[in-house]
């Protein structure tokens, strides 16, 4: 029999993906990708049906400056950066 | 750089009266006033949107302006940072959806940060960073520099334009300088919409290169604190794709997904961060007493994030998931929601009334692999020169496993043409995980205090 005892490690990403909950980050994260990419017919609208689309608060970037004090401030207090834009952004802070 | 994809942008079939939006038709007829007003205008704009307006005036598009401007004040508690930050920013639509843009940031700093270095039950004193003063912290507390002051302007130009029917391209270059650190970045992005613009893919690469000159020089990592330095400065490098995919779902709801792969090269360390050597049984500072700093000098990192964007009757709701990992070992989670609670009566396809928008946000990460509170000596550490250290160590929380909580409101002004004030209040709390197993005297003190933070910020735009 062996000794061998199992090292500590992180876990690798094929056992992150068996994690129940990993697995349905996952899929959540994704659904509106597969939607999309599914070719869903009801998905979108037509070109008249874009005035609420169209409104500034429906931009998904409403204040540039807004968005980028942020992404200053947390990037120098946080470890993460990145997903929406690019990270950084040229600091001595982090 | 944003990948924002303009998706909403009305097409003339649905053309709204947004102050932001960035494709103003021309004007369809071809009465005098419309002549007159057109040169006028271009007149006053001059250059090339003169010669086309010339040209044809009946559909001469107009160049527009659109100027915000903001100032930030972040405070946090404590005596520590304190930030005032001013910034403006300038865009130029052509007329034909070309647009370009400047951005001006100021960004003053003061106020007493971290060295790195564990509380003790006794008064420490320290060298300072440029090494020509020292600083004393009390008993019990947490050691901070306070010679904490920089400087940072930051000047960034953009430039963006419709490549062919259904795509864009968007280029910009920043350059930021402190006094001791330099930046310059370069990024392109591009755009390609599909199904009547109801999807869109969207790619960019962005590049960056730092210049850190510490104060005093860059300290031997691993060496034993303020005992010297190597060189006058280093440098990093720093690349990052970003692949973004966005979806218009239905008429009040879009979203987003998109990846950012970055990946640092260089210098990663902080030079004014250093790590106490402690004594296994008593806590007590010893050995060495005080190392400098050591991370890898590379860094990858991965982050997805997905956003939704639903407009209800009035109100919107923008909802954000960010999951991010590192190969330092830290990965974490961002949820960020935000309630835009309209309180005029505008329904339809404008924006004019005031607002109030609350915003929550949870963030929690790991700690890196190599995140020490201390070192300990005789255990990872052992002082002198036969002595060993580990590879990499740092004691900065940044690295360290917190919760954060940012809990603020928004106030939006609209003051018609397209002119908006906007007051926002943030406090911002980090919890920061409590080492275990704190040896000796160590046991009774706060070792990692909480962060609190207050942020301030008052912004004005307008078209024009």
């Amino acid at each position: 029999m062996s000794t061998l005892a199992p090292t500590p490690m992180r876990p690798s990403l094929p056992v992150l993906c068996r994690s129940r909950r990993v697995r349905l980050g996952l899929g959540l994260m994704a659904l509106p990708a597969l939607l999309a990419l599914g070719g869903c017919g009801s998905l979108g609208v037509q070109p008249w049906e874009r005035d609420l689309l169209a409104k500034p608060s429906m931009q998904l970037t409403v204040s540039p400056l807004e968005a980028a004090a942020d992404d200053h401030t947390y990037f120098s207090k946080e470890a993460a950066t990145g997903g929406r834009s690019f990270g950084g952004g040229g600091c001595g802070c982090n | 750089m944003q990948l924002t994809p303009d998706l909403n942008a009305p097409t003339p079939a649905a053309f709204s009266t947004s102050a932001t939006s960035s494709s103003l038709p021309g004007s369809n007829g071809t009465g005098a006033l419309h002549l007159a007003l057109a040169a006028a205008v271009t007149g006053l704009l001059g250059g090339a949107a003169q010669a086309e307006g010339l040209k044809v005036p009946a559909a001469a598009p107009a160049a527009t302006w659109q100027a915000d401007a903001a100032v930030l004040l972040y405070r946090e508690g404590d005596g520590r940072v304190t930030a005032l930050e001013p910034v403006i920013s300038l865009r130029r639509n052509d007329g034909n959806d070309r647009t370009t843009g400047l951005r001006l940031t100021l960004d003053t700093l003061t106020g007493a940060s971290p060295n790195g270095a564990v509380a003790q039950p006794t008064a420490q004193t320290f060298t300072s960073p440029s090494g020509k003063g020292t600083y004393t912290t009390a008993a019990g507390r947490t050691p901070l520099n306070s010679e904490f002051r920089d400087t940072r302007i930051a000047l960034l130009a953009s430039h963006e334009r419709p490549l062919g029917t259904d795509q864009r391209g968007s280029f910009s270059a920043n350059v930021s300088a402190e006094h001791d650190f330099a930046s310059v970045g370069l990024s392109g992005s591009w755009t390609r919409d599909f199904d009547n613009k109801n999807r869109t893919l969207s790619l960019g690469l962005s590049t960056e290169f730092d210049r850190i000159n510490p104060e005093g020089g860059v300290p031997v990592e691993r060496g034993v604190a303020f005992a010297g330095t190597s060189k006058s400065s280093d440098s990093r490098y720093v690349v990052d794709l970003l692949a973004g995919f966005t979806q218009v779902m239905s008429r009040r709801w879009i979203t987003q997904v998109s990846y950012n792969l970055g990946r640092g090269s260089g210098y990663h360390s902080d030079p004014y961060k250093i790590l106490s050597v402690v004594d296994g049984s008593t806590g007590l500072v010893t050995g060495d007493r005080y190392v400098n700093e050591s991370r890898p000098r590379s860094r990858t990192r991965h982050s997805l994030n997905v956003q939704s964007k639903w407009h209800l009757t009035q109100d919107v709701v923008d909802l954000s998931y960010r999951y991010y990992r590192d190969d330092w070992g830290i990965s974490a989670h961002t949820l960020d929601g935000r309630y835009r609670w309209e309180l005029g009566s505008h329904g339809g396809s404008g924006d004019g009334g005031p607002y109030i928008e609350p915003h929550l946000r949870w963030y929690r990460q790991s700690a890196a692999d190599f995140y020490r509170t201390w070192l300990t000596e005789g255990g990872e550490y052992v002082s002198g020169a036969a002595g060993r250290s580990p590879a990499y160590a740092s004691a900065d929380t940044r690295l360290a496993a917190f919760t954060g909580q940012t809990l603020g409101v928004k106030l939006g002004l609209p003051t018609g043409q397209g002119r908006e004030w906007t007051l926002r209040v943030e406090t911002y709390r980090q919890k920061i995980d409590q080492p275990a197993n704190a040896p000796g005297a160590l046991r009774s003190l706060d070792l990692t205090p909480d962060l609190k933070a207050f942020t301030l910020m008052v912004g004005y735009s307008r078209p024009f």
